[in-house]
């Protein structure tokens, strides 16, 4: 069965499950776990961005009191080395060191203090290499090679029409270089759980991930155990946003579980976070893109060049979806887009809320209001004379679900009125826009199955399973949500199962925006049968008519007259009423490897006040139009992009993670700067477009990424409003706006 | 209080014994007789924040938090006196600083975050040698008494701090003289850091300045700090106002003195250059903005 021609969703203002747990802090979080007789691991890692090990002496950290296990290289049983895409990051080095996160050794002793004191012990001679701490030193002919098959993880390129002949027939040609920094995730509970060693010879992992299965499925080859003998419980997790997809301290607590026999509790703190965790990908990006003189655009050159640190993990991926997002929702006749990502000694680069979208799109949307400047258009009609309409290809010429998306946001986003601010004599205002669209799914040509099961169980709860994670997302909330809706039972009813490899169906990754797209399709494919099912059920027992029985709040209804409750049904159960179903996430009909199918839209208002005496930006208004479906759960919804676009604003202001010489500079968040409650406008806007093509079967889509994806560009073209400035490097310091506003006299009190 | 704070503390292996001294004397006695192995702690918060940067904590803290009489905000004579175990909060709430020395309450505002601000103290800001106040103090003419082994000691804020960080003196005590003309004074503190709030200073300036009837400078005190820039008073700036009347070209004569006698050094965030053009901006702004509205110009509107 599958009905979904009309969603039909009402926006609720449902709390979530998990909601007041958290915000109360009763919520155990899997690093909060503590189980009896359990030591605590501490992982050494190198003291070098890029050396040669020339030994690993262990035997004074062995001695010591209170240490139970310590490991190397020596102790991994079969693979050692981990990475979603390409396994080329070694658990624990052997001769090799490329990043200052690399692992070397670890201990679990029965205290923190002893662990972190045999770290001191544990001795590791190195002989350090020539540190490549950019691309263009790796790039570079006579640089030593960081991995067997070179210095470049991935290329790729996309072309259609040319572009030469095509900026021979522009009138208004810009071209600039842009650099966005590395940004880390700063969720709030940094790396860590339990690892627990079974009598079977198997483990239970007790640590977060986006996706249980495919830790277990890693865990499986690094320690030549059968994954059937692995337990991954993955949820709740405080925060992760791209940032725990990869594996980081399992395979520590994992090993170290088997070597000591014992429980292992591992933690990171927040500076073991930063030198470990992986980033967003630092990109310099040069466009060149042109438009004729009605303001059409002709021709767009790009080259991508992505500094994807020491390993691969998604650094590929990534790559590939910032070179098919490159010219957005805009239809261009002539593009090419180059790409690469390289292999340096910096922090290693992965997944992150965007996933490469956000790092083009500040630079297409920079691109765009260059151009309408030189054409004296206004930002909002020159996007409109070239945004793509409803059955246009997508923008590696595929086809894409029919969609309004981009222009409907945009004109949302004009309707709305603008704040207003108090004037002062150092404060210039200035607003900015930016359009993106962004796909969902992991792309064509890859795996990507989803599916969840429905049960009627023994206790009488309507229970539902999904392979997905809840990392503050609020997927609990969602599923809550459809369910409900869909079957017509009460929150009370049913029970919500995620977050463990044992109990739950595997339904692919909680990543690329695919959650609540893939929790609406499941339940709309299985409502039927199960539906059916659960009131033939009914029927029998209680003999009404099953055509004249509906599921409703707390039991089988006929009319309002509740014939028996779940609870006294399930009495009556041989066995619990089973429906599952498994699918792929939507793709293109085309053979476009890595396309997408589905996309999401946002356009995005910026207004900020720089201050002229400091240079500093402060962000006064931040309205999102989104296009995504219908909204599932509106406070979730709001949330999400809410969130995602403060997490930009720190992007677009504030964030780096910057290196020198293959170290961080700041080294915790004393000096890594997110942004606070002071630094998110009062006026926080979100305006959902609900409507989907009539064409379009496919409901509500995930909102985790879009509100991250065009916020900096608005915010640097709302600089360029205030001051005149043209940013192409975030975060915006003050010191470059400060600059500007000097060499073009602004300040009143300097006037003569 | 504090000894549970640091047993429950998972970070390092060094935990430090704690003394709670009764008096003074007796925290003085402490120290001379662990020396460079004791520090003096009292709300702990930069302590804690060091030890978190992986300094080596002391293996002595010698609280101040049991010493009766270092807490309050009173007025003796001519004077506010503040303890030095005030938290930063209770200034920042106290009527009579908010009467008597706003821009001292301004700087307290832009200091930490109220976590830190209700454990933080005001003689832990002065003591940690880059607290927001020190600027602010400095333009209110503040003066510290200290305690050691001759017993109780005063100097002018501005002489104690440029003994240098390493000083070893017990603070005991602030003053700062109650302002005589309010009406004709402006006074600001202004700090720009690395985002809206909770962030240490970029840098920081302060200004008091009095007018006399023609509207002229009469006393003028500017200073700046913040991060790695020392606490300092830009005394030839204040030369340059003494005696005139706040007008563009006052200002541009500031700004070119500004430029030629402040060089604050630069961070691995920014340029010192940065840091001398915002704070020339910061005092030119306000100084600007009381031009344009000088209280006198106000009253004239309103008759
Ligand atoms: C997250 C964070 C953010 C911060 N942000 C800011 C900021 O924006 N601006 C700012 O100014 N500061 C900031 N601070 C620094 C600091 O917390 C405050 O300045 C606070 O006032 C320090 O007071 P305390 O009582 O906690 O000092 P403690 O940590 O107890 O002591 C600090 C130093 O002063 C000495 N000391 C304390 N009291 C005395 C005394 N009576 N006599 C002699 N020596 C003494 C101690 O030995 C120690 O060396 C921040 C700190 C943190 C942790």
């Amino acid at each position: 069965m599958h009905d979904t021609k009309t969603p039909e969703i009402k926006p609720g203002k449902r709390t979530r499950p998990d909601g007041k747990p958290k915000i109360t802090g009763r919520l155990k979080y899997l690093t909060d776990l503590h189980v009896n007789g359990m030591l605590y691991g501490k992982v050494k890692r190198s003291e070098y961005p890029h050396a040669r090990i020339t030994g690993i002496f262990t035997e004074k950290a062995e001695a010591l009191p209170g240490v139970k296990a310590v490991i190397t290289h020596k102790d991994v049983p079969a693979l050692n080395a981990f990475g979603i895409v390409l396994p080329d990051q070694p658990v624990l080095c052997s001769d090799t060191v490329r990043y200052t996160g690399d692992a070397v050794a670890a201990v679990a002793a029965d205290t923190i203090e002893e662990a972190e004191a045999a770290l001191a012990f544990i001795e590791v001679t190195y002989e350090p290499l020539p540190v490549m701490d950019a691309p263009s030193k790796s790039l570079d002919e006579d640089a030593p090679l960081l991995h067997a098959g070179g210095n470049i993880l991935h290329h790729n390129q996309y072309s259609q029409g040319c572009v030469d002949s095509g900026f021979d027939q522009c009138s208004a040609v810009v071209e600039e270089t842009y650099d966005v920094p590395r940004q880390m995730h700063t969720y709030m509970e940094t790396e860590g759980g339990v690892v627990v060693p079974e009598e079977d010879g198997g483990i239970s992992v007790y640590m977060g991930t986006q996706h249980g299965f495919k830790d277990r499925f890693q865990l499986s080859r690094i320690l030549g155990l059968e994954e059937e003998r692995i337990r991954v419980v993955s949820s709740p997790m405080g925060g992760s946003f791209g940032g725990k997809d990869e594996l980081n301290v399992q395979p520590y607590a994992a090993l170290l579980a088997m070597k000591s026999g014992y429980p292992v509790h591992i933690h990171q703190t927040r500076a073991e976070s930063v030198q470990s965790g992986i980033k967003r990908h630092p990109m310099k990006i040069r466009m060149k893109t042109g438009a004729d003189s009605q303001g059409k655009l002709m021709a767009h050159e790009v080259e991508i060049t992505a500094d994807t640190g020491a390993y691969a993990t998604l650094g590929p991926a990534i790559l590939d979806f910032a070179v098919e997002h490159a010219s957005g929702p805009y239809r261009i006749p002539a593009v090419d887009v180059q790409g690469l990502s390289v292999f340096t000694n910096n922090g290693v680069a992965g997944e992150f809320r965007g996933f490469g979208g956000n790092q083009v799109t500040f630079a297409l949307e920079g691109q765009m209001d260059r151009l309408a400047e030189k054409l004296h258009l206004s930002p909002a009609a020159f996007r409109h004379s070239n945004l793509r309409s409803t059955h246009d290809p997508g923008p590696l010429g595929q086809t894409i679900a029919p969609t309004d998306g981009a222009v409907d946001v945009l004109k949302t986003l004009e309707e709305k009125p603008l704040s207003v601010s108090v004037p002062k004599p150092w404060k210039k205002t200035g607003t900015g826009i930016a359009v993106t669209m962004h796909g969902g799914g992991l792309g064509s040509g890859r795996l990507d199955p989803s599916g969840g099961r429905l049960l009627f169980a023994k206790d009488g709860k309507i229970e539902i399973s999904f392979g997905f994670e809840e990392f503050g997302q609020g997927i609990l909330g969602v599923i809550e949500t459809v369910v409900c809706e869909a079957l017509g039972c009460g929150e009370e009813d049913i029970r919500i199962r995620i977050g463990d490899t044992t109990k739950v169906p595997p339904t692919g990754s909680t990543t690329a925006s695919r959650g609540t797209s893939m929790v609406w399709q499941a339940v709309q494919r299985m409502k039927g049968d199960f539906r059916q099912s659960v009131l033939e059920k009914a029927s029998k027992v209680t003999g009404a008519e099953e055509q004249h029985l509906v599921l409703g709040e707390g039991g089988i209804f006929s009319g309002t007259t509740k014939v028996v409750s779940y609870e006294d049904l399930a009495g009556y159960l041989e066995e619990e009423l089973e429906t599952t179903t498994f699918f792929d996430f939507p793709v293109t009909p085309d053979d476009v490897d890595g396309s997408h199918y589905l996309y999401t839209f946002a356009a995005v208002r910026a207004e900020v006040e720089v201050d002229i005496r400091t240079g500093q930006v402060s962000l006064r208004g931040l309205n999102q139009a989104v296009a995504a479906g219908p909204v599932v759960n509106e406070l979730g919804y709001k949330g999400q992009i809410e969130g995602g676009g403060v997490m930009a604003a720190g992007y677009a202001l504030m964030e780096e993670a910057e290196m020198k010489e293959g170290r961080y500079v700041n080294e915790n968040l004393d000096t890594y700067m997110i942004p606070g409650i002071s630094d998110v406008p009062f006026d926080l806007g979100v305006y959902p477009v609900e409507t989907l093509h009539e064409s379009d079967e496919h409901g509500p889509r995930g909102v985790g990424e879009i509100g991250t994806v065009a916020v900096a560009p608005a915010i640097a073209k709302a600089v360029h409003d205030a001051v005149g400035l043209w940013v192409d490097r975030l975060p915006i310091h003050p010191e470059r706006v400060l600059d500007h506003i000097t060499k073009r006299g602004l300040h009143p009190w300097m006037e003569t | 209080m504090a000894v549970e704070r640091y047993a429950g503390s998972v970070s390092h292996v060094d935990t430090p014994l704690i003394r709670f001294p009764r008096t003074l004397e007796e925290a003085w006695e402490k120290k001379q007789e662990n020396g460079a192995d004791a520090s003096y702690i009292a709300g702990g918060t930069v302590i804690q924040m060091q030890r978190g940067q992986g300094y080596p904590c002391s293996p002595v803290l010698i609280s101040l938090e049991t010493i009766e009489g270092l807490k309050g905000i009173t007025i003796h004579g001519d004077y506010l006196e503040i303890g030095p175990l005030t938290t930063l909060e209770a200034c920042r709430r106290s009527p009579l600083l908010q009467q008597h020395a706003p821009c001292l309450v301004e700087a307290l505002i832009s200091v930490a975050a109220p976590g830190v601000r209700n454990r933080g103290t005001i003689g832990g800001n002065i003591m940690y040698g880059k607290g927001d106040t020190l600027p602010a103090l400095l333009v209110l003419d503040a003066s510290v008494s200290f305690f050691d082994n001759s017993g109780f000691q005063s100097l002018p804020l501005l002489s104690f701090v440029n003994k240098g960080e390493t000083s070893p003196d017990l603070l005991s005590g602030i003053k700062i003289p109650l302002p005589t003309d309010t009406e004709r004074t402006i006074s600001f503190f202004k700090k720009t850091g690395r985002r809206e709030a909770f962030s240490l200073s970029v840098i920081n300036a302060a200004c008091r300045l009095v007018l006399d009837e023609e509207k002229k400078v009469e006393e003028v005190r500017l200073a700046a700090g913040g991060a790695n820039v020392p606490p300092q008073c830009l005394t030839e700036a204040e030369n340059t106002l003494r005696g005139e009347m706040l007008s563009t070209k006052t200002l541009r004569n500031l700004h070119e003195t500004l430029s030629a006698s402040f060089h604050p050094s630069g961070d691995s965030y920014c340029s010192g250059r940065y840091k001398q053009k915002a704070a020339a901006h910061l005092i030119l702004s306000h100084l600007y903005e009381n031009m344009e509205q000088s209280p006198m110009e106000r009253r004239g509107e309103d008759a």
